[in-house]
């Protein structure tokens, strides 16, 4: 019965030129991503006969329909930092189960294609790429049943596109989407089949039209729409805009999608981190107030095409006279390839009006006001934005509530003033620290002083507006009653810097 | 911090200012908001060629 299950070794997969996935790069970035894990990959499982949910979808919408069909079932690959054998697999004694489970890195599937394609894939996310600590907060937790052994994994899902009922966009849509399912109330998870339907208004199974004509930005747009985002659709943004963006909604949990263009041939990525380094020297600031993404030199994208987690830069390249375009260059295994980004799509949450340049607004404006009343201090600060849930941030509170045991957590008086506020349920957070606490050697974020929780259903833009403000020693919050808004004063005794919201997947 | 003995007085002379910018924001605030928004959608933004925008991605 086990005879679908073969336990190898991970190296023999990495070898075995029948379970290379096409094109090469997309195979040589994944035996690459194993390989650098701590620990890597040394054991791999491969399940044959998977039935794959997105690859089923799209068999019954196409394959499955042809008068020679294809085959209906898929590879997937198990891999695991532990050794084990078929034996132990079989045997399933407790101690195996523990073993598998911790040291689980995800698995990879495989299309019956000719040539072979990548399906589904989920790797755990690795912490280092080319010697950068990278930061995933856009991560999210995939559970995997493996032969009834319960295991999960952390990571930025990928696939790269099977060239028939998908393309790239089809692909990078579906790499921000399926991240967002157990995170954002009211998003299905989606099959590429679905996606594709959805993008170009099919509601029938699918020709060869997709792959000969690809998606353009206003049909990835609609297949967010019905998905059930508020997308954001940003256009031509300059370098510093596209890392600003990517920066606040990687941080938010939320990974956007970059439109591009390699020459003539236009092409879509997913945004799933970024590293953290130092700033430029000295730190730009827009009125004495730096920004967060200033201190991010790369980002790191999903390209179905070139492979998973690689790491992109940005910068600006004039083209003529006053304008310019945001090149983009990618650091692939087969070296750095340049591409034009023609825009940004980032699928927002529903009924969050408030965009992130009036954030940013808004954020300077407080700064200032706490700089006039002397609570913070007249020197440069960095603001670090996010769109969180406000449960997620009531709960983030309490757990990390200033004690002996804690002592950079949040003081007492700010979580009993923050749970106790009525909010809606995304809220606009925004974290103040003096640029001298922010030590570029340490890829941690630096101590918060101040922090504003804005109504992310405001809707007007001209008017300064916060729910909750703490200044160092001051709360204010403006309480949404029947009869009213109500501004509340509080005292915080005990206040000092605390630690910045965590950035963990949020439920 | 700039100030390590916050007292109730000061909360509610702060709580005092931020009433009148929320709600009955003087025009001088309009104003100064007006401006912080046109300077950050003043970033250069890239050029916009049409048929870049119309490009498909496959």
């Amino acid at each position: 019965m086990f005879e679908r299950f073969q336990v190898v070794r991970a190296a023999d997969v990495f070898a075995d030129e029948n379970l290379q996935p096409y094109p090469e790069n997309v195979a040589d970035r994944l035996r690459e991503v194993l390989s650098s894990l701590d620990p890597p990959a040394r054991t791999a499982v491969i399940e044959s006969d998977y039935t794959d949910v997105d690859y089923s979808a799209s068999y019954y919408d196409q394959r499955g329909r042809s008068f020679t069909p294809d085959r209906r079932v898929t590879k997937r690959i198990h891999f695991f930092a532990a050794e084990f054998s078929d034996e132990d697999l079989i045997e399933a004694s407790q101690h195996t189960i523990s073993t598998m489970q911790d040291s689980y890195l995800g698995f990879a599937v495989l299309r019956p294609e000719t040539p072979v394609t990548l399906g589904r894939t989920v790797i755990a996310c690795p912490s280092t790429i080319r010697r950068h600590p990278v930061r995933f907060p856009t991560r999210s937790t995939t559970k995997v049943d493996l032969a009834g052994i319960p295991l999960e994994v952390e990571s930025c899902p990928y696939m790269s596109q099977d060239a028939k009922i998908m393309v790239c966009a089809t692909a990078a849509l579906w790499m921000s989407s399926s991240n967002l399912v157990d995170k954002i109330p009211g998003i299905p998870f989606r099959t590429t089949a679905e996606i594709t339907a959805l993008a170009m208004s099919l509601d029938r199974p699918f020709g060869p039209a997709v792959v000969q004509r690809g998606l353009s930005i206003v049909e990835m747009e609609q297949a967010f729409i019905r998905m059930g985002f508020d997308p954001r659709r940003h256009e031509f943004p300059s370098a510093d805009r596209i890392v600003e963006i990517c920066h606040l909604f990687s941080d938010s949990g939320i990974p956007p999608v970059l439109g591009i263009t390699f020459g003539p041939v236009g092409h879509a990525v997913t945004v799933v981190g970024y590293t953290l380094g130092a700033p430029p020297d000295p730190v730009p600031a827009f009125r004495d107030v730096a920004s967060a993404h200033q201190y991010v030199p790369y980002l790191v994208v999903h390209d179905d095409q070139r492979g998973m987690y690689l790491l992109a830069e940005l910068e600006d390249d004039p083209v003529d006279g006053d304008r310019r375009t945001a090149v983009l260059t990618l650091h692939t295994p087969n070296g750095p390839e340049r591409a034009r980004c023609t825009a940004i799509l980032v699928p927002f949450p529903r009924r969050v009006m408030l965009d992130a340049l009036e954030v940013t607004a808004q954020a300077g404006y407080w700064i200032e006001f706490g700089k006039r009343f002397g609570v913070i201090e007249d020197r440069k600060v960095v603001s670090r934005k996010l769109l969180v849930r406000s449960n997620s941030y009531k709960q983030k509170l309490l757990e990390n509530r200033r004690s002996p045991s804690k002592p950079d957590g949040y003081p007492k008086e700010l979580v009993d003033f923050a749970r106790a506020l009525p909010m809606p349920r995304y809220v606009w957070l925004i974290e103040v620290s003096y640029v001298k606490d922010w030590d570029p050697t340490n890829p941690a974020l630096p101590p918060v002083i101040a922090e504003f929780v804005l109504d992310s259903t405001l809707t007007e833009d001209r008017r300064p507006d916060f729910l909750m403000a703490h200044f160092p020693g001051r709360l204010l919050g403006n309480v949404v009653k029947e009869s009213g808004v109500e501004l509340v004063p509080e005292t915080v005794s005990d206040d000092g810097d605390h630690l910045p919201f965590p950035d963990i997947p949020r439920p | 911090m700039a100030d390590q003995k916050p007292n109730r007085t000061d909360a509610v002379e702060m709580a005092k200012e931020v009433e009148r910018i929320i709600r009955h924001t003087p025009p001088d605030v309009i104003r100064d908001m007006e401006k912080r928004l046109q300077e950050l959608r003043q970033t250069p933004e890239a050029s916009t060629s049409d048929e870049l925008m119309h490009k498909r991605a496959g």
